[in-house]
């Protein structure tokens, strides 16, 4: 990345409140806002994918890292209105780190921008946003309360939100992108090697949970899943979605209600991962082994193999067979969790935010592949907030307002593109 | 202990250290640990401490035993064989001295609310760097056990562990490739980021003003930990007797 480039990008920002670019995975686009904020004490401040990093480490509760921002008491801050507007107030006992994706990535902007900063690069930060905090996290970027000289942005979902905001194409900052090595695309034509399974139907009888006593995050939650179909589950940011999810998938033990696999009454927990994997929305929490290889499971000659190298096939991961997947750039870090989750081949398949650091190309892909496992009689729940994934999905519906969910499909949706 | 400020709250840590090393009665450690006892349930820490107690404490204080009282068969000093009772009292000694200690550390550093721990450590004096390493020392605890819990939620999710306690805790190696690399991640990152907030100017301007200190309680703290230093300089020196 040359000097030329962070240059041509501050040209190209003048007089702009907000300047998206555009551009695909490894284009060079997170090494232009790293450096441009790196070489600088310029008052530019960086925002990654890996929001959590934003965070100082320093505090136990969002109170004291806006206080360690503010650089004193909250009641004496003039920005009392900004955590206000991202609903942030009722969080103020919470730890940071336990905060849902999307309520980390209000903070960490709250905080940069009570630092007043000259620029904000956010470089795919705002993606664990829902549609309706992205507009009012832009809205305070552009306002009067947003960094002094624009804020410089890269998204993948830049398509989806991207009303009459600036934008300049990464090629045009970055003439020489042949420095990045190329990862190979995902293939789905791949999980057609796939075999069929037969996946149970899976029913929830008000089900009730709560991860402290009197703070019920699901309230009563009664719905039935059908295998073989791909349910979508919406919700506003730290609406119960994860949490949902990691019921089914029986990580996390419902404080009251039934559960039903196959009309049986069932302890999901007892057993978890075995109904439903889920695959969380931070890949590094989900890689343990020291290959790629590993990671999948694969073993040459066993059983499962042809089955967990068409995966990893699919996935665009042959290359880094014996690569250190904690090693990987995030989107492939990304890649080799999610193809680590669906190698084991549980019957229903829950993957949190599978487009996380993905451009249109890995989009459109990742579609093809989740329609590929509902066609293979998987059952299938995408939590998402990228518009274009969704309305690339049949559509069955699922969403979570005020602790319950409602379903929906639109049958017109559904039946035409079941079929891949 | 919420509202004790911070130099009585560090010298009640002082004097509770120096009179568990000046006693040697069980007596006298039994009445401070259940006073110690008393004021961390008051704290919510009691859990802590017996957890403690439990998986640390005990099995340190068993193989004390065995190493003085079976092994060696006398306290140090002594030709081995000579005094296995010896043994045995010189090995719980040092494991009641450890209890208090424990306790008094928990009590005096745990009980300190969140959003005076700033305030609290600006009281002893730490200042910069310094301050922030504090900090972060008292950060870090939670922030590894919630990351260490989401590897295991992760774990559990792609159906790599049964659900019981028991298969976590033999997790524990797996856990340590993703906290590892997760550790050194975050320092990088987190480099940047302080660098670029000028987090280390920050951090002294956390807020100080209207702290709901009680010198009241200072006061009784320190007195209730010089009770206690009195009644063991005098037990040890001044020939007063007790129960051994």
């Amino acid at each position: 990345m040359s000097q030329r480039s962070t240059d041509l990008l501050l040209a190209a920002l003048e007089s702009k409140r907000v300047l998206a670019i555009d551009g695909p995975n490894f284009s060079g686009r997170s090494d232009l806002l790293r450096r441009f904020c790196r070489l600088t004490s310029d008052g530019r401040m960086y925002l990654g994918p890996e929001i959590y990093f934003a965070l100082s480490g320093l505090t136990t509760s969002v109170r004291q890292e806006l206080e360690l921002h503010a650089g004193g008491d909250l009641q004496f801050c003039d920005c009392r209105e900004l955590f206000e507007t991202l609903n942030l107030t009722k969080l103020f006992d919470q730890h940071p780190a336990t905060l849902s994706g999307g309520e980390q990535t209000c903070l960490c902007v709250l905080c940069t921008m009570i630092l007043k900063p000259k620029i904000i690069a956010a470089d795919c930060a705002l993606e664990q946003l829902d549609s309706h905090k992205l507009k009012t996290v832009l809205s305070l970027l552009e306002g009067k309360s947003g960094p002094t000289n624009g804020t410089v942005i890269t998204d993948n979902r830049l398509d989806e939100w991207n009303d009459g905001i600036q934008t300049v194409a990464i090629a045009d900052l970055c003439p020489d992108p042949s420095r990045y090595p190329p990862v190979p695309p995902l293939d789905p034509s791949q999980m057609e090697h796939l075999g069929p399974v037969s996946a149970p139907m899976i029913e929830f009888r008000n089900v009730i949970a709560a991860y402290r006593k009197g703070s019920a995050v699901l309230s009563g939650v009664s719905m039935t899943l059908q295998p073989g179909r791909v349910y979508t589950l919406r919700g506003q940011n730290g609406a119960g979605k994860s949490t949902l999810a990691k019921i089914l998938c029986g990580v996390l033990r419902p404080a009251e209600g039934q559960i039903l696999v196959d009309n049986v009454p069932s302890d999901l927990w007892q057993n978890p991962g075995r109904v439903a994997g889920y695959h969380l929305q931070n890949p590094d929490v989900g890689l343990f082994e020291a290959t790629v290889s590993a990671e999948l499971g694969y073993k040459p000659g066993s059983a499962s193999a042809p089955a967990v190298a068409a995966i990893r096939n699919a996935f665009g991961l042959e290359k880094f067979a014996g690569s250190n997947p904690l090693a990987l750039p995030f989107p492939v870090r990304k890649r080799v969790s999610l193809a680590a989750t669906i190698a084991r081949l549980p019957p229903w398949i829950i993957l949190d935010e599978p487009t996380l650091g993905a451009d249109a190309a890995t989009i459109d892909a990742l579609a093809r592949i989740v329609r590929v496992l509902a066609a293979k009689q998987h059952g299938v729940i995408v939590i998402s907030h990228s518009v274009k994934l969704l309305e690339m999905l049949p559509g069955h519906e699922l969403k979570i307002e005020e602790g319950r969910v409602s379903q929906s499909c639109d049958f017109e949706k559904a039946l035409p593109r079941h079929e891949v | 202990m919420s509202r004790v400020p911070p130099v009585a709250r560090l010298a009640t840590l002082l004097i509770l250290i120096i009179a568990t090393f000046i006693n040697t009665r069980f007596t006298l450690f039994a009445v401070i640990i259940a006073v110690l006892a008393i004021l961390l349930a008051a704290d919510h820490l009691l859990p802590k401490f017996l957890t403690f107690l439990a998986f640390v404490q005990l099995p340190m204080t068993l193989m004390l035993v065995a190493v003085w009282g079976w092994v060696a068969k006398a306290p140090p000093g002594m030709p081995m064989g000579s005094d296995p009772h010896g043994g045995v009292l010189f090995a719980l000694l040092i494991s009641f001295r450890l209890t208090v200690l424990a306790g008094a550390f928990q009590l005096i550093m745990l009980s300190i609310p969140s959003r005076l721990l700033p305030a609290t450590l600006r009281g002893w004096g730490l200042r910069g760097e310094g301050l922030v390493l504090a900090l972060g020392v008292f950060a870090v605890e939670p922030e590894l056990k919630l990351r260490a819990e989401q590897i295991l939620v992760a774990r559990r999710a792609r159906g790599l562990l049964g659900g019981s306690r028991w298969a976590g805790l033999k997790q524990l190696p797996r856990l340590l490739r993703p906290l590892f690399v997760w550790s050194i991640r975050s320092a990088v990152h987190r480099a940047e980021v302080w660098e670029q907030r000028a987090m280390l100017l920050r951090v002294g301007l956390l807020p100080n003003e209207s702290l709901p200190f009680s010198v009241g309680a200072g006061y009784v703290s320190v007195a209730l930990s010089a009770m206690w230093l009195a009644s063991v300089v005098a037990f040890r020196w001044f020939g007063l007797r007790g129960i051994r």
